[in-house]
């Protein structure tokens, strides 16, 4: 049985193989698109799996870009079952077609679909006019596969009642499972959608639908965001010990960019706190010299630091924990940056 | 990007307030009507065939008076369980200290507040004109 990480899910690492995207959506958060260039080779991302697999992390998540147009997608999920990892892989859906489906039909665990609200909402999103009925129409193929598949809904702060519709639809189409990601100002989604990261209201609501939603239709309904309850009664998942001695402890997401940088936890974790690149140093040298370094112990301050803040008085009504430490990590909440708090908490 | 949209939050609550009335939403007012001694004088659906709410007029005679409370505990917890937008029931009491009419008008989901929908209004023009008096 996968080693269980804090989320509760087997650690995973999250590769970004290519930026290539047929579609460039607002909330994008690597910056993919069309014209978009940059692509990660077999050999490197091969390597990283291994060490990857020695490090603890048991499972593969493939997106993007477009993770369809990436030509060596087979052989690398082929790498992941070789070295022991499940795989999923997260696409817009638009390319799905039997053609490009078939080499990785026997290869993918669980194919996650995004569908992000009504088609004028999906559309308007994703910056491209029938995105929607394109993706939706696919969705036969996934279905003839007979594996699982899920959709993922990104959440802002204005579209929770859309949530519903989409959880909707997921029970129609054969769907089984919505992972509702609350929105990451990281990427194009920095300069298209400010403003649009939702609040501790609209994650309290999208939990309330959710639950509901998952009651009613018998979907899995997933939202990455905790309650105060949670976050009170959990100190010890959400925060790591110190010293740290092993990556996954503190990174139970670890995220391969397009550039081949190695990110723990999320993409707008600090720079100062990524492990490195994937150019320079295998996977299991960049994570000996960053715990090595006390990074490690960084990071689990600042998960100390967003956990202190958050509860020091009244908790908010709900949280995206990641979210909550990588704006730690930059910007040390409202008055001094956390990395300078380091010193004093070691 | 439509920063200056509603939250979701507030378009999820303002659906809940004007949703459809369910199927077996209605039959838990019939079950619970049933039982009752009131006399339905009147049933109006607000909304179409998109029903979004429901004005029930009742009448409860000499001793049945009192069994309004009971109904009136009903329409609480009904709306408690499917939402909605109550407004307070209308009640004409006729006969002091022991009535011997009891009319009341309840709405059930949402009904719009400026929506004329007869019963109770209109039954107490008419009694005022009859010279009806409580």
């Amino acid at each position: 049985m996968a080693e269980s990480s804090p989320t509760g899910v087997a650690p995973v690492l999250q590769v970004h193989p290519t930026r290539l995207c047929n579609i460039a959506c607002a909330h994008c958060y690597s910056g993919s698109g069309p014209t978009v260039r940059g692509e990660l080779p077999l050999e490197l991302l091969s390597d990283c799996l291994e060490a990857a697999a020695g490090l603890g992390y048991r499972q593969l998540a493939v997106s993007g870009g477009e993770p369809l147009l990436y030509g060596p997608l087979p052989e690398l999920l082929a790498r992941a079952r070789e070295v022991g990892m499940l795989t999923t892989v997260t696409s817009n859906g638009m390319l799905l077609t039997p053609r490009r489906w078939e080499p990785l039909a026997d290869l993918v665990d669980v194919l996650a679909i995004s569908i992000d609200g009504t088609p004028e909402e999906h559309d308007l999103i994703r910056r491209r006019e029938g995105a929607f009925a394109r993706t939706v129409a696919n969705l036969e193929f996934a279905r003839a596969w007979g594996g699982p598949f899920g959709f993922i809904f990104t959440l802002t702060q204005h579209n929770v009642d859309s949530l519903e519709f989409v959880v909707r639809l997921a029970a129609a189409e054969g769907a089984r499972s919505v992972q509702v990601h609350p929105l990451t100002l990281y990427g194009r989604a920095e300069a298209t959608m400010s403003g649009a990261r939702p609040d501790e209201i609209e994650l309290a609501a999208a939990l309330c639908e959710a639950a509901m939603l998952a009651h009613e239709l018998g979907i899995v309904v997933h939202l990455d965001a905790v309650t105060a309850d949670q976050l009170l009664a959990h100190r010890d998942l959400l925060v790591p010990r110190r010293p740290v001695r092993r990556l996954i402890d503190v990174a139970p997401v670890l995220v391969v960019d397009a550039d081949g940088i190695v990110i723990p936890m999320t993409h707008d974790v600090s720079n100062s706190l990524r492990l490195g690149s994937l150019h320079e140093e295998r996977l299991d040298t960049l994570a000996a010299n960053w715990l090595e370094a006390g990074d490690g112990d960084r990071l689990a301050v600042a998960c100390e630091q967003a956990w202190v803040e958050l509860t020091r008085t009244t908790p908010p009504l709900a949280v995206y924990w990641y979210d909550a430490v990588a704006a730690w990590t930059r910007a040390g909440g409202p008055s001094r940056p956390a990395l300078e708090l380091v010193p004093a908490l070691r | 990007m439509a920063t200056k949209e509603k939250r979701g939050s507030e378009k999820v609550m303002a659906a809940w307030k004007a949703r459809m009335l369910t199927e077996a939403s209605i039959k838990e007012i019939a079950a619970s009507f049933e039982k009752s001694p009131a006399t339905i004088e009147g049933a109006t659906f607000v909304g179409g065939e998109r029903s979004t709410g429901l004005s029930l007029s009742l009448s409860y005679e000499g001793d049945d008076g009192p069994w309004c409370g009971n109904d009136i505990l009903f329409w609480l917890k009904w709306h408690l369980s499917h939402g909605g937008n109550p407004r307070p029931p209308r009640i004409i009491i006729n006969g002091t200290p022991f009535p011997d009419l009891v009319r009341m008008e309840l709405d059930f989901g949402h009904v719009h507040a400026g929506e004329q929908i007869g019963g109770i209004q209109e039954l107490a023009s008419e009694i005022g004109t009859a010279g009806f008096h409580g």
